[in-house]
């Protein structure tokens, strides 16, 4: 049984092809959305001769939207960079226990 | 009055501003993203190094559907610019006022939309009315560059009718009386075949569901020659015995999806069908003999909204946030 602090390698365990995977989709999903957004964004700008009580209410929502995506992209991103501290977190750890034991 | 203007044809081009390689990632990503969430943290972690938050796909979902109502709203706002007799604007093609109570009507048909309506014009043509009123050509391919202006709209139609949409009524006789059977082919009886989130046909929730019975349709054979002995169970009785008369005679009838767009460069209303075509066997079982979906001017295979909703479930509609928010008809002001 592991007990408090104990940081021998065969007790570590870390899903480590998991975490680089999911660090990876979330990246990918990241820049899905920021391409998503800035092109709708640069549309929308184009937009020009759209006046009117649903032209204003079509740039307050894109408005609205391209502020939730950037607030969403960073955490994916922040996210993502969380899993790979920890991937790197692990195998240090993995290392210095291989260290202790030899 | 108040009035919004705008050039139609730049709205619907711009409605489908993200690129279609983009959207299509965005719409597989919660579902991708949800299942490697699980993986990572379903997995053993000694020592706890880090701590994933499961409602990031939900999240991700939720902006993504936000974003593809906004190309919803324009879609619509351009439909109904190139419905609506507006007033040109001199010295610049193309560039429309309309009255805003025009506009809000026509946004507001595509909530909770009723079943479409098909005719046949005289050429031969079929047409099928969108939730707007309008009439839009039934077309093999979607026009290029348009988004679809609401979630595919389902119903069963019997196109070898005369009288589109056809499987309306039809009686059967219980105890020497004609009684009529409201909707002969319910589409309740239609329930259980459907088109998937991945475009297949599906008949059932799941592979071990039992096919639909089907009930008689216009055109049957007639009562059994024991309706009336069957009449004694009621009309339960009757119909289960008419339905042991079927056959793939009847394979006109179909399972029918239609999503309604709009030209960005003609304007011009097309509705793209997909249809199940359905037939029975002796025993009255509902089959799915044949199918077509649609594709993109590369061959792919379109995106299919999910199923609109079914009767008695409370009415879904795509529009998001958009719809929520909707703006007030001018006379409310």
């Amino acid at each position: 049984m592991r007990t408090p602090g104990d940081t021998s390698e065969t007790s570590l365990t870390f899903p480590v092809t998991a975490a680089r995977t999911l660090a990876a989709r979330l990246d990918r999903v990241a820049s899905a959305l920021d391409e998503a957004t800035g092109a709708r964004a640069q549309a929308g700008a184009a937009l020009t001769e759209f006046q009117g009580a649903y032209a204003d209410h079509y740039r307050e929502t894109l408005d609205d939207h391209a502020r939730s995506v950037a607030g969403l992209v960073e955490r994916l991103r922040r996210t993502a960079g969380r899993l790979r501290d920890a991937i790197d977190e692990y195998e240090d750890l993995r290392r210095r226990a291989a260290g202790v034991a030899a | 009055m108040p009035t919004s203007s705008a050039n139609p044809h730049r709205l619907a081009a711009a409605a489908r501003a993200v690129p279609l390689e983009v959207a299509e990632s965005l719409d597989a990503a919660p579902r991708a993203l949800a299942a490697e969430v699980e993986d990572f943290a379903g997995a053993a972690q000694v020592p706890d190094l880090v701590s994933i938050d499961t409602e990031l796909p939900r999240a991700v979902q939720a902006v993504v559907q936000a974003g593809e109502a906004i190309d919803t709203f324009l879609a619509r706002v351009a439909a109904a610019f190139f419905a609506a007799d507006g007033t040109d604007v001199a010295g610049t093609p193309g560039y429309t006022i309309v009255d805003d109570a025009v506009v809000e009507r026509a946004l507001s048909s595509w909530v909770c939309p009723p079943p479409p309506e098909f005719r046949r014009r005289d050429d031969g043509r079929v047409e099928v009315r969108g939730p707007d009123g309008e009439w839009y050509r039934m077309a093999d391919m979607p026009p290029a560059g348009a988004v679809p202006l609401g979630p595919p709209q389902e119903d069963t139609v019997d196109f070898g009718n005369p009288d589109l949409p056809l499987v309306v009524s039809a009686s059967v006789v219980v105890m020497g009386n004609s009684q009529p059977v409201l909707r002969a082919a319910p589409p309740a009886t239609y329930d259980h075949i459907h088109f998937d989130d991945d475009g297949n046909l599906v008949v059932g929730d799941d592979p071990g569901d039992p096919l639909p019975h089907r009930p008689p349709i216009m055109g049957d054979p007639g009562p059994p020659t024991n309706a009336r002995g069957a009449a004694a169970e009621g009309l339960q009785g009757v119909l289960a015995g008419l339905s042991a008369y079927a056959s793939a005679r009847y394979s006109n009838v179909y399972r029918t999806q239609t999503t309604f767009y709009v030209d960005p460069r003609t304007g011009e209303r097309i509705a793209v069908v997909d249809a199940a075509s359905v037939a029975y066997d002796d025993d009255g079982n509902a089959h799915v003999v044949a199918g077509r979906l649609t594709t993109d001017e590369d061959g792919r295979r379109l995106r299919l909204a999910p199923r609109p909703a079914a009767p008695g479930e409370p009415c879904r509609t795509d529009g998001g946030e958009l719809e929520r928010r909707r703006i007030p008809a001018p006379e409310d002001d």
